[in-house]
């Protein structure tokens, strides 16, 4: 998971790791400065990104 | 003599031919994203060889993976970058233990590259090698006109550039970032140091010399030109250190070490109170507090990484920017004037120090 400022660095690092494609969750940026009852909302609204990320990998990777 | 240029087979880099002039050259390296911006010494084979006979390991050796991107790091690809940015041969084994430095797991560098934080790497040589290559320790220390202070910086950064990755388009996230960025190593002033050097302070016998690798966020000048009696600039170092908006006072968990940088004459006067380096860090370390308050719902507020047992104290507890004074790094470097001044740390990162072999 990250932020909308690091979309690119997440890419090149999963390239650097040999995992280029490696799903990225992205959320809105910033989140230094956000509370943590909006934080536990962000996460709860991104479960299902998240699962389903999670998902599709390991669908990809039994397939591979 | 020059080695062999089969020394440089195996992990070798690529080998360019570029046609045209040293300018084509160079917009040929700065399109591509492998200059900092500045002019470079095109890496001509000859020239990285004459940088390899500096040192006593072979091209191919692998000095490890540098993150962000892992790049592989060999000595014949830092001695590329140390051509790229002007150094002599002589100024290779520094380059390259500052190389190690950065390498080290706890300097965390992949952090440093793509924090929003804008830490730039520092490298503060002690021990005799600052005087037999002229590393410069003295007037105007952070400031231009010396080539060694100048190039190890620049090839350190330019090697972190080109095998980790730490380039605006790609991995660095800094939201200023600072000229620190370019270069930034100097040595400390030994001759006009009045306690035992750096590296001694820091664990190393006094023969050797050393680099010693920081994550520094900027630089904080404090002038102190009405106190003459090394307390009364302890006590304006102090209050330079305990200003708002400094990261660290919500990350003492993580081990950063602040740098601070005493000018000669506040060192002396400080020394001639009968300060002992220990004696500073520990008043440092006693001083530099905030009240736990004021820092509630500020800065990094909501990530502090700190001791539990804080969490339960009251607002007027002090809460200290480190958890122990050794955790300063304390050097004694500049000219002649009634300045000092100190470097924030970026946080997440532990001080890296390598013998320069």
């Amino acid at each position: 998971m990250i932020t909308q400022g690091f979309v690119t660095a997440a890419q090149q690092r999963a390239l650097a790791l040999g995992m280029p494609g490696h799903p990225v969750i992205v959320l809105e940026h910033p989140i230094a400065s956000k509370k943590r009852e909006h934080m536990l909302q962000l996460a709860r609204h991104s479960v299902e990104a998240v699962v389903s990320a999670l998902v599709s990998s390991l669908r990809e990777a039994h397939h591979a | 003599m020059p080695k062999p240029v089969q020394a440089l087979v195996g992990r070798g880099a690529s080998r360019l031919q570029v046609p045209g002039s040293v300018t084509d050259i160079n917009d040929y390296f700065y399109e591509r994203g492998w200059t900092d911006g500045l002019p470079i010494i095109p890496p001509a084979e000859e020239l990285v060889v004459e940088m390899l006979a500096a040192c006593a390991l072979p091209g191919a050796h692998v000095l490890g993976q540098l993150p962000p991107l892992n790049g592989t790091v060999t000595v014949e690809k830092v001695a590329i970058n140390a051509v790229m940015a002007g150094c002599k041969p002589a100024y290779f084994p520094v380059v390259l233990a500052g190389v190690r430095a950065v390498l080290q797991p706890q300097f965390n560098v992949g952090s440093i590259t793509t924090t929003t934080g804008g830490a730039a790497p520092g490298f503060i040589v002690s021990g005799s090698i600052a005087e037999t290559l002229g590393i410069h320790g003295g007037t105007a220390v952070f400031g231009s006109g010396h080539r060694p202070n100048a190039t190890i910086g620049r090839a350190i950064r330019l090697t972190m550039r080109n095998l980790g990755g730490a380039t605006a388009a790609t991995m660095e996230k800094s939201t200023h970032g600072w000229p620190g960025k370019y270069t930034l190593c100097f040595a400390e002033y030994q001759a006009r140091n009045p306690w035992e050097p750096l590296h001694v302070d820091l664990g190393y016998p006094a023969a050797v010399s050393t680099v010693t690798a920081v994550a520094a966020r900027g630089i904080h000048t404090v002038v102190e030109a009405t106190q003459e009696s090394g307390e009364g600039v302890l006590q304006t170092l102090v209050s330079s250190m305990t200003a708002g908006g400094i990261s660290g006072y919500a990350f003492q968990a993580r081990g950063a070490s602040p740098v601070v940088v005493l000018g000669p004459e506040h060192a002396a006067e400080i020394a001639a109170a009968g300060f002992s380096r220990k004696d500073v860090k520990a008043y440092l370390f006693q001083h530099v507090r905030l009240p736990l308050g004021q820092l509630k719902g500020r800065g990094h507020w909501g990530t502090r990484s700190w001791p539990e047992a804080w969490e339960k104290e009251r607002d007027d507890f002090l809460v200290p920017l480190v958890l122990s004074p050794d955790t300063f790094v304390l050097v004694v470097a500049g000219g002649d004037g009634r300045h000092s001044s100190w470097m924030p740390a970026w946080s997440a990162t532990e001080r890296a120090t390598e013998v320069i072999a």
